[in-house]
């Protein structure tokens, strides 16, 4: 009768452990494998964060600081052709010169063949 | 007559008053960021480019009123000029020199800017008396209406000039060259 009260009590309380011991168990397992879940999770945004501001940075030189007021447009760095005042005088008085030597020398011809003729 | 000079000179054709001391004061709020404050700068006086013979003295040029920037007067079209809304020669960044390539029915100081190549030097004389060897990298030739304001204008990573005057054919009716030779050289030591 011992015995079998004893094997009954030592029942009961192996029962008892187990049903304490499980729940803490699965309790255990439970958070160990959330919170990992959860800064995987948030490491990427938080690198992401730092990344995305060292790629901005070489952008913000080439706005122009060394020449703060950039001017508008082209410049305007002429005055116009030069053959459209200085080169047609001297060109037209060279014509008109070789025009009157050509006339001269026809001129003189006629007047040789006139005589030789008379 | 008037040429592509007159719409920048109806602004003003910059060389003296009150223009280009704005230019200057322009500079002035730059220096903080790049270069030693205007006290201490030294200003550019003279360029040469030995390979077309160009010489001249330069004469500070500022901003028109539209924001274009100033040019010599067309009738000393044998004067140059250097932008002073930038860094001056020496100083890290584009420094910019401008020159007529025509002017009153006579060749300007750059009329053959055309004629420059790459590895040409560009000399310039300081107000102290040094004078700074620039090397030329490259020329273009570009349409007024696609001027590449970045690659003139923008920030560099040292001393460099741009030599700028007008090419290209004639527009009659706009009185104003249709190009400009722009030419791009870097300090040498």
């Amino acid at each position: 009768m011992k015995y079998g009260r004893m094997l009954l009590v030592a029942g009961a309380l192996g029962l008892a452990t187990l049903a304490t011991a499980a729940p803490s168990a699965l309790a255990d397992n439970a958070p160990t494998i959330s919170p990992p879940a959860s800064t995987v999770t948030q490491a990427p945004t938080d690198k992401a964060g730092p990344s995305s501001t060292v790629t901005q940075a070489p952008d913000k030189p080439t706005a122009g600081v060394q020449v703060p007021d950039r001017p508008k447009g082209a410049p305007q760095t002429g005055g116009g052709p030069v053959e459209q005042s200085g080169v047609n005088a001297p060109l037209l008085g060279g014509v008109g010169a070789l025009a009157a030597v050509a006339g001269l020398g026809a001129f003189v011809l006629r007047r040789r063949r006139a005589t030789d003729a008379s | 007559m008037s040429g592509c000079g007159s719409s920048a000179a109806s602004g003003g054709a910059a060389p003296t008053g009150a223009a280009p001391t704005g230019g200057q004061s322009a500079t002035a709020g730059n220096t903080q960021a790049a270069t030693p404050p205007t006290q201490q700068r030294v200003q550019p006086a003279g360029v040469e480019v030995p390979r077309i013979g160009a010489k001249s003295t330069l004469v500070p040029l500022g901003l028109n009123a539209d924001k274009t920037v100033q040019v010599p007067p067309v009738e000393q079209q044998m004067q140059a000029g250097w932008y002073t809304g930038g860094p001056n020669p020496g100083e890290v960044g584009p420094s910019v020199i401008l020159g007529h390539v025509d002017g009153a029915g006579k060749p300007g100081i750059f009329n053959r800017l055309h004629e420059v190549k790459a590895g040409d030097e560009v000399l310039v004389t300081r107000t102290d008396g040094k004078v700074l060897r620039f090397v030329v990298s490259r020329t273009e030739q570009v349409a007024k209406s696609g001027f590449p304001s970045d690659a003139v204008y923008g920030d560099t990573t040292k001393p460099e000039l741009r030599l700028i005057t007008c090419g290209g054919s004639f527009d009659g009716a706009a009185h104003s060259y249709r190009d400009n030779i722009i030419v791009y050289a870097a300090l040498a030591s």
